[in-house]
């Protein structure tokens, strides 16, 4: 028999199968009787009769060769069985025992999947949501249409957008008009809406929709009944579906809902019904409660339905009839609502007439892929989704490296069990239960690490859309788990194929020069990648950074940083509606907050700073029209008090100020800021220039001074052309004012003391009328905020992970090399020579890593750009070179030490090795 | 207990104890056993064998091949702990057995 074969056999314990046993059995009982016979022999019996006495003493040889065969083959069957099941146990224990002896490789391994795994299954568990799956409850999803309209409205110059705000008007055509359409359903927001009074009222998230919507949803309410057509009738009482959240968070459950009533806008809704329990609407922003759309619409006053822009918009939705396809359905609305314009919007004379054509276009279902372009808040989750991606490489290229080296140090025991018998299989087998019992220790940190996740992805990218269910579900944990396995898996088997590669006799020969293979190309080439995609993750945190610093030292015109704003408008859904100030509550309010520790200085003005404007019909003297210039709003009107450019901040570049004696009465004057003197009054001077405010007006108004533009935006380069005037002066009613209020400290401590003293004077205003203005900003600080905490984790988190694989490779290089560094010392090397070779390699990483990441980050900047600050250039040179320099001081770090071990490399031991 | 069950016991009881002294193949355990008994038991190579096969099912024996003294393939058993275990549990109820069964004959 072939001795390799009979080796294999015996490792495996295989027994010969049936023809095996037989053979077995006879061999034995050929052993014996040889034995018997050479043994009578040397007792002096010729070999006849030696032969003669063993078959005696044998007894019946056919009869007991039979049972020999028969029980050794229960014997193989039973023992197959126990090895096959001891076996694996072994291969188990084995496995852990090796895990255990080398704590460190594991605990990476396992923390670097999990963290790779977990984030990525939080990630896409939000992306699922937000791109993927529909919102939950609703029958057949895919056949419900966005509408969106492409117009060149009058109301933006005629420049080109494309929106999807139908006012109700123009919804009614639609509905009653088209006939592609097999159903039509509205709703807008959900936007917050206090309900009850003063600052003990609750803000809810409302969704106004058309009576239709859950009809046209397929959605089957949890108790009571949902809205109905029914509900837009005026005369109707009002009546409200709540979500189920909301129930159980206000009422402490369904059915003790049912039947209460809830304020909202100054009208009273009683609870009808309670929706299923993760509904979140039409979109996956969940929505508190639903109110009819007509209801809510009434309550704003006459003419709510034509007023397109400021009034109450509805989103439209839409089912086809059968056959119809889209295109057609979008042709039929498009004549529709240019059929409205000409009969009942141009005649009213209420909006100004569209330029050019009006087109219909119908979208997905799906909200993020809506045709306004990707919004801020999922353009940052895709990026979270990107950078968790990277993530996840890293992690795996890591996780690799570091069990091809642990491999490569086991070639040795590999090589020893193959010499032993162990066939490929044997040794695959306990390979791969090696990787699975890691694999299943990563799972199992995965899930948690993608809870966690799942908890902070919930509100950090997209914290103005609020989940009715969790992020991270059960699918998604599942998916997790499965991923880990499968990299588990493959991370542990690649290596074990490699080393068992060519594992063989020089292995076991090895005594001093055990390897001589430095790292590999492959090692290498992993190295060099995590090198590159830290070196991106870093330059990602570097131009966040630069936007976070660019929107601080940006010119806002004003100091954002100290300034609180009180509005102290009254409460009205509609502007126009607002009841006029009480003026002495107004000067009582100021005269509070002035006192107050802290304060420095309080002016008044019109309109919230930066964030409403007020546009009246203006004239220039000496001028036709006003100049009409891309990028720039306005002409906008603000009434101050005298100190206002003090308390804001904002420098008076030419002329006065606003003094007391600017008042009722006098003559009237105004100061204009430099973007309406650049363009009104491109080469002359703007003082002494005369404006006539408002319509038909025919006095002279004179500018007496220029000030400095505040920005309204950081992130677009908008500017509004604006004139302020003295408060006293203010052509419109006194029905809006707000307090500016600059703080010695931060603006933020002043809150609770200024909303004290507003709950006494304006007990009606709810409590977010108090804010820091930064807070008015921070929207859109978010995105370089969110980036920049998430690249500078991410980045610190790849560098981390990178210098550790580096220190590793190296490090084992190293251990390979002791030799060499011996002989090298022996032969005079300094230790500073040995410790620039081992250095050197540190370096030509970084370098190579620095290239390659060079050109990732420059091809990637595509990404990020749009969520920069303009001034910020996502392929930033500095920036470059800086997070090189920082991959470059990592890659040291991590060669540092293994230099140390390389120096200190005993010559003697060398020599005596030799 | 029938003649086949004693039989049976005392024939586990020697091989057993035929091993204790490490592994053995086959026909070194049959002559030992011959050999100690002087041939006073008559129990043939044939019914050895068996024997070693079930105790070797049993667990207290386990085999494995190896080369004997001239060289030849042979099939060695040795013992097991459970096999040990199960010789010193015998030993001392054959010594008791014996010890009654010679009271009983003394007294009569």
């Amino acid at each position: 028999m072939n001795p390799l074969f009979e080796g294999l056999r015996r490792v495996f314990r295989l027994d010969r199968g049936p023809q095996g046993a037989e053979a077995d059995v006879d061999l034995e009982l050929e052993h014996h009787f040889a034995a018997a016979v050479e043994d009578l022999v040397r007792r002096g019996m010729s070999p006849e009769e030696a032969r003669i006495v063993a078959d005696r003493r044998f007894g019946d040889l056919r009869k007991t060769r039979q049972a020999l065969v028969a029980l050794s083959r229960t014997q193989a069957a039973r023992r197959r069985n126990w090895e096959w099941r001891a076996d694996w146990w072994l291969d188990v224990r084995h496995a852990v025992r090796n895990y255990a002896s080398t704590p460190g490789v594991t605990a990476a391994v396992v923390t670097m999947l999990a963290l790779g795994v977990g984030a990525n299954a939080a990630m896409y568990g939000l992306l699922d949501k937000l791109f993927v799956q529909p919102p939950p409850h609703i029958r057949a999803p895919e056949g419900i249409l966005r509408l969106y309209v492409r117009e060149r409205s009058g109301f933006t110059g005629g420049e080109e957008i494309t929106h999807s705000q139908f006012d109700l008007e123009q919804y009614a055509a639609l509905a009653r008009d088209v006939p592609a359409f097999a159903a039509l359903a509205g709703y807008w927001g959900p936007s917050r809406e206090a309900s009850g009074r003063g600052q003990q009222a609750e803000q809810l998230r409302t969704q106004t929709v058309t009576g239709n919507y859950f009809e046209f949803l397929g959605v089957q309410s949890a108790r009571g009944r949902l809205l109905e057509p029914a509900d837009d009738d005026p005369t109707a009482a009002p009546a409200a579906v709540i979500s189920y959240g909301y129930g159980q968070r206000r009422f402490g459950g369904s059915d003790a809902a049912l039947g209460r009533a809830l304020d909202l806008g100054g009208t009273t809704y009683t609870v009808v019904g309670v929706a299923p329990r993760g509904f979140s609407g039409a979109t996956a922003n969940a929505a508190d409660i639903w109110i009819p759309a007509e209801i809510a619409g009434a309550a704003q006053g006459p003419h709510w339905r034509q007023r397109y822009w400021g009034g109450l918009p509805l989103r439209a939705l839409a089912r086809l009839q059968q056959g119809v396809t889209p295109t057609v359905a979008a042709e039929q609305a498009a004549a529709v609502l240019r059929a409205h314009y000409e009969t009942a919007l141009l005649p009213r004379g209420d909006r100004p007439p569209p330029f050019g054509a009006l087109h219909v276009l119908t979208g997905s279902f799906m909200d993020a892929f809506g045709l306004e372009g990707i919004s801020e808040g999922l353009r940052l989750s895709l990026l979270v989704g990107g950078v968790a991606l990277i993530l996840l490489v890293i992690a795996c290229a890591n996780v690799a490296n570091l069990l091809m080296l642990r491999a490569a140090t086991r070639r040795r025991e590999l090589a020893v069990r193959s010499a032993l018998g162990a066939g490929r299989w044997r040794v695959a087998r306990m390979l791969l239960i090696e990787s699975t019992v890691l694999a299943l220790a990563a799972g199992m940190a995965a899930i948690g690490v993608a809870a966690v996740t799942g908890r902070v992805l919930r509100v950090v990218p997209v914290p103005n859309i609020q989940w009715a269910t969790g992020v991270v579900d059960l699918r998604v944990l599942l998916f997790g788990s499965a991923v880990a396995l499968a990299l588990g898996l493959l991370a542990g088997v690649v290596p074990a194929v490699q080393a068992r590669r060519g594992a063989g006799v020089d292995d076991l020969r090895a005594g001093v020069r055990a390897a001589r293979r430095g790292s590999t190309p492959v090692r290498a080439g992993l190295l060099v990648i995590q090198g590159a995609l830290a070196l991106v993750l870093v330059v990602g945190a570097g131009v966040f950074y630069r936007s976070f610093e660019a929107a601080r030292n940006h010119d806002a015109g004003f100091d954002l940083e100290q300034l609180l704003v009180v509005n102290l408008s009254p409460m009205a859904l509609n502007p126009m509606d607002r009841p006029t100030l009480q003026e002495e509550r107004v000067a009582a309010m100021d005269e509070q907050v002035r006192h107050l520790p802290g304060v420095m200085d309080v002016a008044q003005t019109s309109n919230m700073m930066a964030m409403s404007w007020t546009n009246l019909p203006l004239r220039v003297q000496g001028l036709e029209s006003l100049p009409r210039m891309p990028g720039m709003r306005g002409p906008s009107i603000r009434g101050v008090t005298p100190n206002f450019f003090r308390v804001a901040g904002l420098a008076i570049t030419r002329g006065r100020g606003f003094t007391e004696t600017d008042a009722t009465g006098a003559p009237k004057v105004t100061l204009v800021n430099t973007a309406m003197a650049r363009a009104v009054w491109p080469s002359g001077d703007p003082i002494g220039g005369c404006l006539y405010v408002g319509a038909g007006s025919g006095e002279c108004t004179t500018v007496v001074g220029v000030v400095a533009t505040e920005r309204a935006s950081l992130r677009s380069d908008e500017v509004v052309m604006q004139y302020y005037v003295p408060l006293a002066q203010y052509p419109l009613p006194g029905n809006s004012r707000s307090l500016l209020v600059r703080a010695r400290g931060k603006p933020e401590e002043l809150v609770e003391p200024t909303l004290r003293a507003m709950a006494e004077l304006f007990p009606d205003l709810p409590r977010d009328r108090a804010r820091a203005l930064s807070q008015w900003y921070a929207p859109e600080r978010r995105p370089w905020k969110v980036g920049l905490g998430l690249f500078a984790a991410a980045g610190g988190l790849a560098l981390f992970i990178a210098a550790v694989g580096l220190y590793a490779v190296i490090a084992y290089s190293v251990r390979q090399r002791e030799h060499e560094f011996g002989i090298r010392r022996a032969l005079g090397a300094q230790v500073s020579d040995i410790t620039r070779l081992v250095m050197a390699q540190s370096v030509a990483f970084a370098a190579l890593g620095a290239v390659l990441g060079a050109g990732l980050a420059y091809w990637g900047a595509r990404f990020v750009t749009p969520l920069l600050h303009r001034d910020v250039s996502a392929r930033d040179p500095a920036v470059l070179i800086l997070a090189s320099a920082v991959l470059l001081a990592a890659c040291l770090l991590a060669g540092l030490f293994p230099a140390r071990t390389a120096a200190r490399a005993d010559p003697r031991a060398a020599l005596q090795a030799e | 207990m029938s003649d086949l069950d004693l039989l049976r016991g005392t024939l586990d009881l020697l091989i057993l104890k035929a091993c204790t002294w490490g592994p053995r193949h086959g026909y070194a355990v049959t002559s030992w056993i011959r050999d100690t008994t002087r041939g006073e038991l008559e129990v043939e190579d044939g019914a050895l064998y068996q024997a070693l096969y079930r105790l070797e099912q049993r667990g207290w024996l386990t085999s494995e091949w190896g080369l004997s003294e001239n060289n030849r393939k042979a099939k060695y058993y040795a013992l097991t702990a459970a096999g040990r275990r199960q010789l010193k549990a015998q030993v001392s109820t054959w010594e008791r057995y014996a010890r009654a069964v010679g009271r009983v004959l003394r007294e009569a």
